[in-house]
């Protein structure tokens, strides 16, 4: 057999499978401190509302679910403001934009197998263009990492405190749920709506698991995540068994391998 | 100008606070002078607002009615309960500091890398500064959030119960810290606490909040003032001559008078 570096399409899958996993890392470490795993997970449900409109009203899918997303995360950014619990805002956002999908694909009898790619994923589909799509998406994002680094630490670490030193933390939040919803949908083509919070939750758990300090669990964060894509995409190619499952179980290994090795930080899960 | 010991830094005029327009009044007729050297003991029983009222004076609450005046471009500095900080951020203290620095926006182009290793000194936790905050004694890590707070060279240190749930001996260490660092940086402090033990030795003036509140420069009389016995009563004298031990501050003035 080949290898498959010498084929296009795993050639395109690698190249998005590696600058999602960058993304997935550093994003992953702060959901897990600032405890938004469920954000997480409510933001991937509500943009299928979004691309099954899209798909709907002719618009292209991906754009119209970052445009979903993007405003989920407003609104539960301002829910949050106003007092109300994060869960509850997301838990009634959630099932309202997946609502919404569910009549938009019920509407639309053309499209159904397009909205089944963006529930399950396919990393393998990823085309040229798309790569097009995620390279300027993926430099904004590292811009904002790279700008914004140490405020996110520290905020997660003291808000209260940011605060008095004059930070707009608020819009700082709001700044960073917006880059997660854009980073979100980037993922969508590689895991599929169901599966895409575990990229964005398990990386970061076992990384604060097995990590001493901020910097190396961030540093793993990111290992682990690359790790899980990689190791997923060949895996998948030699056994010719889909992408996304194989990235969950490889994510989900190196979870119970840091909690094994993670000495005393197992005890706070 | 330069603001001299007695200067008023902060007036609270008049001020009345609510969470809720239509919910009940967590304070009302708020009205004092916070002065440059004051060291202000804050009392008052669970829920009474004393901190509503700080968070009225750190600006991070707008009160509802009257105002709060800020005689000087002053700096504050904040010393939580270390409940308040987020356990899942592995910080040293070291960078813990230097991040609470970078980070703010008013306060970074005042510091140098030199203010870090200093303010730790201040609070003698040099020998802890690589380790892990939240790998510390309750007692280490609250003079660490003071050294963090020094860092900041602020003009007015606001304490919220920096002591609760310490022992006798983290206790002690914490207050002859805090009196040392008072004395020697000539700071101006408002310390939120439960330990009434304390007030007399260490506090100029006193805020007694109850809902309103009653300001004392003698903190002798806040304690035997008619709110608090009314609302301790017999727990009162407890508080004030009862079985613990006093502290080694409270015996150092006694055996000065």
């Amino acid at each position: 057999m080949n290898s498959p570096l010498h084929y296009v399409f795993f050639q395109n899958a690698l190249i998005a499978g590696l600058l999602t996993s960058l993304l997935a890392g550093l994003f992953s470490y702060f959901i897990v401190v600032r405890k938004m795993s469920f954000f997480t997970l409510g933001i991937s449900h509500s943009a299928f509302g979004g691309i099954s409109l899209g798909l709907l009203l002719g618009f292209q899918p991906f754009w119209a679910g970052v445009i979903f997303a993007v405003l989920m995360a407003i609104l539960l950014s301002y829910l949050d403001r106003s007092g109300i619990d994060p869960d509850t805002a997301v838990g009634v956002l959630f099932p309202f934009a997946m609502a919404i999908g569910i009549i938009a694909i019920s509407l639309n009898d053309k499209s159904t197998i397009n909205v089944f790619s963006f529930l399950f994923g396919d990393i393998l589909s990823i085309t040229g263009a798309d790569i097009t799509i995620y390279l300027p998406l993926f430099i904004v994002n590292m811009i904002f990492f790279f700008l914004f680094f140490n405020l996110l630490i520290y905020s997660a670490f003291d808000r209260t405190d940011m605060m008095l030193r004059g930070v707009k933390v608020k819009l700082l939040e709001l700044t960073f749920n917006i880059f997660l919803a854009i980073t979100v949908m980037l993922s969508l083509k590689l895991l599929g709506i169901i599966l895409v919070s575990a990229l964005f939750v398990i990386p970061g758990a076992a990384a604060v698991a097995l990590g001493r300090n901020y910097k190396s669990q961030i540093i793993l964060s990111v290992v682990f995540s690359l790790i899980a894509i990689i190791s997923g995409l060949f895996i998948s190619f030699y056994l010719s068994v889909p992408t996304g499952p194989l990235i969950i179980i490889a994510l989900v290994f190196i979870f119970v391998m840091s909690l094994i090795f993670g000495g005393n930080r197992l005890k706070s899960f | 100008m330069k603001v001299l010991p007695g200067d008023p830094l902060i007036t609270l005029k008049n001020i009345d606070f609510s969470y809720d327009r239509k919910g009940p009044m967590i304070l009302s007729n708020i009205s004092a002078i916070i002065k440059k050297g004051d060291f202000i003991g804050v009392i008052g029983l669970n829920g009474s607002g004393k901190t509503t009222l700080l968070r009225i004076i750190l600006r991070l609450l707008n009160p509802t009615v009257g105002e709060v005046i800020y005689h000087e471009n002053i700096r504050m500095a904040y010393v939580p309960q270390e409940t308040s900080l987020n356990r899942e951020v592995s910080l040293s203290v070291e960078s813990l500091i230097r991040l609470s620095l970078t980070s703010g926006r008013v306060f970074s182009k005042l510091h140098s890398p030199d203010d870090i290793s200093q303010a730790i000194e201040a609070v003698g936790m040099t020998v802890f500064k690589d380790h892990l905050f939240f790998e510390l004694s309750g007692g280490q890590k609250q003079k660490i959030l003071i050294a963090r707070a020094l860092a900041a060279k602020p003009h007015l240190l606001i304490l919220d119960e920096p002591n609760a749930g310490f022992d006798e001996k983290a206790r002690d260490s914490f207050y002859n810290t805090l009196e040392e660092l008072y004395s020697r940086y000539g700071l101006t402090i408002m310390m939120v606490t439960h330990d009434l033990s304390i007030i007399p030795s260490l506090s100029k003036t006193i805020f007694c909040v109850h809902g309103g509140m009653d300001v004392h420069d003698k903190p002798e009389e806040a304690l035997t003032c008619p709110m608090m016995q009314r609302h301790l009563g017999t727990h009162l004298e407890i508080l004030l001559h009862g079985s613990s031990t006093p502290h080694r501050v409270v015996r150092k003035h006694k055996e000065e008078k």
